[in-house]
């Protein structure tokens, strides 16, 4: 019989030997640990005569730098304790372990060999062939360490993932090389007025004298998708919409969502939000990259009617609710790109593609046909010799020898004898060049890193990207060039790449979607709102870097990136449309720094509650740089209870009484205690807000009365480790703007970590100590911040 | 209690590799038993196995610890198994397979070089990448042998792939067909699938909530009922499933007889991210079944059940992950 072993893992939660220490601070271990931490009390799960000493071992490596850190802050031995090392043992100490330490770390901490993540690889692949193509999501996801994707030793390959490579260079490829000629511009105009639509206006939507069509739903059903309106070709195109709000008291809001739209939309995504006037006709221009024959969904947002009626019950005319009056919508493009694509010229040169009958006559000018092409060569080798070294080195982001383009030539010589075909033995070796090592992986040799190497470090923590022409031929190992670069990029539009990834990656905000809020809990949350906020809090680091604001901003600020969205949710007022722009807060406004913004408080909750311990441990390690140690194993988490009787303040109560549990929940949870006062949406709260028990509300949110109570009253005291209190969240902000550097340094460790694609271990400790000393005389200003950690030791050198 | 991690989710990684401590500081997976079993008797059928799951992310891990991503495109599957293509696309098929194995030449001998330029930890990187073009070597080989055979012939029709992003009981069943169609024409013997849970109201009678929203319950009853009945649904699936295996025959005996399936979660406790006391089913195999077996958690831990499956398989191994010895279900 064979056998067979089939797994299903069905997520219903969705939901060695004794190493002894070294020689020179075993007596001060045994004097003042041992007690507690040796092999039978192991106390904190923290067995020092067991720990291993060997710096390859990660693990406990964290481990000892933790040692060192507690004896050094004094909580260790503990000060209760009666017999208490004196200071110069506790040097001597720091000085032996610490010593130690630095040759250990200094041994593991240089950037393994980082390949390219996937949002990497989209962008250089079209940045080198000068095409738009979306291989992201034909890549499996990235591994992440500290947050960020783009970490060496996280970023792993297996065979499959080499299989996709194969398939995304080939489409990248296909893409640059399957064009004989530039794109027609065409402009395309369109209304809600089609056949399909002839008998929605009059029954559902209604048709006024200047043209225009009421649409009084979002486009569900009936189906606001734009009819007769599809992108010819991929590329990037001019979108225009006209019309103006019916019926409305403020201006109505519309999201723009393309997708192929051919059975249920599951790839419809949405776009932008934007918003037209009342009453009077406007356009609105909208510039957005198209994939091939997709189209595009106008969808009205918040539309509201009194109870009880409809438009289709009252008929469209006499329906009093609120509207969008659609008069015409256009698709201007592909806009002109630089023709022929950069991948074209590298490859063939001044030859271009010709095009290929179709198999059967009638396929041309079918929708969906593809023509195929073709590129001739009167000496095929010769060609072959001019454009694959040009090709690798602009693929390798460095010149290349003889030698290591000669494997490619002989690739396109075996596959030009097998196919006798100039065009596909070109596009095999060129494939190749993109599947290899030197291609997918960023490669750096040990020590200082020479102008190329630099300039690829430069270029794909700033742009993202490989580096461009000018910063490949910068000489870089000299500090006034670097920063001279380094300003150049820090004004380019690429910077919008760098400020998505890295605040995405440092406050993990690309997991904002895990949760959706409960719409009982949080009625008044929407698409707009998750759009507004997430832009908020890009836009807040644009403003920190562009003009040069102090890093102290992070914890505090007396500005705010505000659209009418978000003032409305934040209850600021005074703010009308849907850009962001900078706000001068009023005061006792409850915002003002990262920790304020509804991102950031989405983003550390849940969808329906959220944890002090786990904002606490949000806090200390992307805010002050703190990293957290995991709860000692066997401890379950507090279970939450959203009844509305007891809040996790009181469940966590039991657990901070445990002295064990206290030990670090005393640091973890004081700022999640002050972060109380913000919901899982970022809304400021007195009250928590119940399901069962607690007081009615007496509240409409979008024309509907809200279902959620209002239990117990918030508690937002704390006290902090050192025993300074605090009665509010604003009162925390200035304890932690007492102790800026520490938000400094934490920023500053976090973009290094991010630029070298590895973690700072404790031998960086030095060079960040030198970086957080100029940074200071200069109020932590973050773009000078950025120049620094450029210049530094750490960026320049492997 | 080796599975608490970085955060309450993390144990996704690790639920069939049996690593320790997933996500947290020195943290590097290990394959997962099915790809391991795979590795042994893979070459016996046209797949080596089948990795399946509603979304992007799948249970299997390469042997270098590198997470597989699954095949969510049941119609894409079918293909793959029974569809043969006309004689111009397998000659097609076969060329370009030959075409990607010169390409996985020409980019091996660039790495080797390069493998001798590099530091000790950037070898050890390259090494993936090694395995990754020997995986895929592999795979074009054993392809293209099978290219020129033709596929099983079966009566079922192919599926249509379901686009509603919140159908998940739909999907489960369109991938649990297509298990049962690969199983009975031997085209492998080692297939995971995962079921992901999501943000987002499942399309199941009588359920409103955010499935998510519903697991972080806090106790409210409500939501629990409303979890019981997504989880029924679930369950209803899988005996169907396991009607399905037990209703085909081959060799006189009942598919399901020769198929060891396991069935569970990485979380017990989901409310509160608990990694102990994990719910899981062990059907077929031939085990003594309709018992609840509470394992004695001193004596065994989750992955010496891994042993004894494997074996079961022939495949000789003594440990896997941080297995303490051999759970024998039938003495249990």
């Amino acid at each position: 019989m064979r056998r067979r072993i089939l797994s299903i893992l069905s997520l219903l939660a969705v939901a060695d030997a004794d190493a002894a220490a070294l020689p020179a601070i075993q007596p001060f271990l045994d004097q003042h640990c041992m007690d507690c931490h040796d092999g039978d009390v192991k106390k904190g799960d923290l067995d020092l005569a067991a720990l291993s000493t060997d710096g390859s071992d990660a693990a406990a490596l964290k481990k000892w730098v933790r040692v060192f850190d507690r004896v050094a802050a004094g909580e260790m031995p503990p000060p209760k304790k009666k017999q208490q090392p004196s200071q110069d043992a506790v040097q001597d100490f720091m000085a032996a372990l610490g010593g130690d330490l630095v040759a250990k770390s200094n041994a593991q901490k240089g950037t393994v060999l980082r390949r390219l993540n996937r949002r990497e690889y989209q962008n250089t692949i079209n940045d080198l062939l000068g095409v738009s193509v979306n291989v992201i999501d034909m890549l499996p996801e990235d591994g992440r360490a500290q947050g960020f994707d783009n970490i060496g030793e996280a970023l792993s390959i297996s065979g499959m993932q080499m299989q996709r490579y194969m398939e995304a260079a080939e489409l990248a490829i296909n893409a640059a090389l399957m064009q004989g000629a530039p794109p027609e511009v065409k402009l395309e105009r369109a209304t809600l007025e089609s056949d399909r639509n002839k008998d929605n206006i009059g029954k559902h939507w209604l048709k006024r004298d200047d043209g225009a069509i009421v649409v009084f739903n979002e486009g569900g059903f009936p189906s606001t998708v734009i009819p007769n309106l599809r992108a010819r070709e991929a590329g990037t195109y001019k979108l225009r919409v006209t019309g103006y709000g019916y019926q409305i008291d403020e201006p109505v809001v519309f999201a723009v969502r393309t997708g192929s739209f051919n059975f249920r939309n599951t790839d419809t995504v949405t776009r932008s939000y934007h918003e037209l006037p009342v009453g009077k006709s406007a356009t609105v221009e909208i510039t957005l990259h198209m994939p091939q024959y997709h189209g595009i969904w106008i969808s009205a947002q918040g539309l509201n009617g009194p109870d009880g009626h409809s438009a289709v019950k009252d008929g469209p005319a006499n329906y009093p609710g609120e509207g969008l009056a659609l008069q015409e919508v256009t698709l201007e493009g592909p806009l002109a790109v630089d023709w022929p694509p950069r991948g074209q010229k590298l490859l063939l040169g001044d030859a271009r593609p010709k095009e290929l009958p179709p198999e059967k006559p009638w396929m041309k000018g079918k929708p969906g046909y593809k023509p195929n092409f073709t590129a001739e060569s009167a000496d095929p080798v010769a060609d072959s010799r001019r454009a694959l070294p040009a090709f690798a080195a602009a693929a390798f982001r460095r010149p290349v020898t003889a030698a290591e383009v000669e494997p490619y030539f002989k690739l396109f010589d075996t596959e030009f004898a097998e196919s006798h075909d100039f065009f596909i033995a070109l596009r095999t070796a060129a494939i190749a060049v993109l599947c290899s090592p030197e291609f997918l992986y960023l490669n750096e040799p040990a020590g200082k890193l020479n102008d190329s190497q630099l300039a690829s470090r430069l270029g794909y923590f700033l742009t993202r990207s490989a580096p461009d022409e000018e910063l490949l031929t910068a000489k870089l190992t000299r500090p006034d060039v670097l920063r001279a670069q380094t300003e150049r990029l820090l004004k380019s539009p690429t910077l919008e790449r760098f400020i998505t990834d890295f605040t995405d990656g440092w406050l993990n905000l690309r997991e904002i979607e895990f949760t959706t809020p409960d719409k009982q809990l949080y009625p008044e949350y929407d698409g707009l709102l998750l759009d507004s906020m997430l832009r908020e809090t890009r836009a807040f680091m644009t403003e920190l870097i562009q003009s040069n604001l102090s890093a102290a901003n992070i914890v505090q600020s007396d500005f705010a990136m505000l659209n009418a969205r978000l003032a409305r949710h934040y209850g600021i007022p005074g703010v009308t449309g849907l850009d962001l722009r900078k706000v001068a807060l009023p005061p006792d406004s409850h915002r003002g720094g990262v920790l304020t913004q509804a991102s950031v408080m989405k983003v550390s909750a849940n969808g329906t509650n959220t944890s002090p311990v786990v904002r606490g441990v949000f806090v200390m390690d992307r805010i002050l740089g703190m990293e957290p140690p995991p709860p000692p194993p066997g401890v379950p988490g507090v279970e939450p209870d959203i009844r509305g009787a007891t809040t996790l303040r009181e469940l966590l109560e039991k657990h901070r009484s445990m002295e064990s549990c206290n030990g670090c929940h005393k640091v973890i949870d004081a700022p999640g205690f002050a972060l109380e006062s913000y919901d899982v949406i970022g809304g400021w709260r007195d009250r928590f807000r119940s399901i069962d028990q607690g007081d009615k509300v007496d509240l409409k949110i979008e024309g509907r009365r809200v279902r959620y109570r209002l239990g117990p009253p918030v508690d937002a005291t704390g006290e902090l480790p050192d025993g300074r209190t605090f009665a509010s969240f604003a009162d925390l902000q200035k304890l932690l703007l007492a102790d800026q550097d520490r938000v400094a340094r934490c920023i500053i460790e976090k973009l290094l970590v991010f630029a070298t694609g590895r973690p700072m271990g404790f031998s960086d400790r030095a060079e960040i100590d030198r970086i957080l000393t100029a940074s200071k005389t200069k109020g932590h200003s973050m773009r000078d911040l950025i120049h620094a950690v450029v210049q530094s030791e750490v960026f320049r050198s492997k | 209690m080796e599975q608490n991690g970085a955060n309450g989710h993390t144990s996704e990684m690790t639920w069939l590799t049996s690593a320790k401590h997933p996500g947290l500081a020195g943290f590097k997976n290990t394959i997962s038993i099915d790809q391991l079993i795979a590795e042994k008797i893979g070459t016996q059928t046209r797949f080596p196995s089948l990795i399946l799951g509603t979304g992007s992310e799948s249970l299997s891990w390469s042997s270098s610890g590198v997470p597989l991503p699954a095949e969510n495109s049941p119609s894409r599957a079918f293909q793959q198994l029974f569809v043969d293509g006309t004689p111009a696309e397998i000659q097609a098929q076969v060329r370009g397979l030959k075409r990607g194995r010169s390409i996985l030449d020409t980019v091996m001998g660039q790495a080797k070089k390069l493998h001798g330029e590099l530091g000790k930890r950037d070898q050890e990187k390259l090494d993936e990448y090694f395995s990754a073009v020997r995986d895929l070597e592999g795979r074009l080989v054993q392809n293209e042998e099978w290219a020129q055979k033709p596929k099983p012939k079966i009566d079922a029709k192919p599926p249509t792939d379901i686009q509603s992003r919140t159908d998940a009981i739909g999907k489960m069943k369109l991938l649990q067909d297509l298990v049962v169609l690969a199983l009975q024409t031997d085209s492998t013997r080692t297939v995971t699938m995962r079921l992901s849970g999501m943000n987002a109201v499942p399309e199941i009678e009588g359920v409103k909530n955010d499935w998510h929203n519903l697991s972080h319950h806090g106790q409210d009853p409500a939501k629990i009922d409303e979890l019981k009945i997504i989880e029924k649904a679930e369950f209803t699936a899988f005996a169907d499933f396991l009607a399905r295996l037990r209703a085909t025959r081959e060799n006189g005996s009942s598919l399901l007889d020769g198929t060891s399936v396991l069935f569970g979660s990485n979380l017990g406790n989901a409310s509160a991210h608990q990694t102990v006391n994990l719910p899981i089913i062990l059907a077929g195999g031939g085990f003594k079944h309709g018992r609840h077996i509470a394992i004695d958690k001193e004596k065994h831990v989750f992955s010496n059940l891994f042993v004894s499956l494997a074996q079961r398989m022939g495949v000789e191994v003594g440990k896997f992950g941080f297995s303490t010895g051999v759970l024998d279900i039938n003495q249990a």
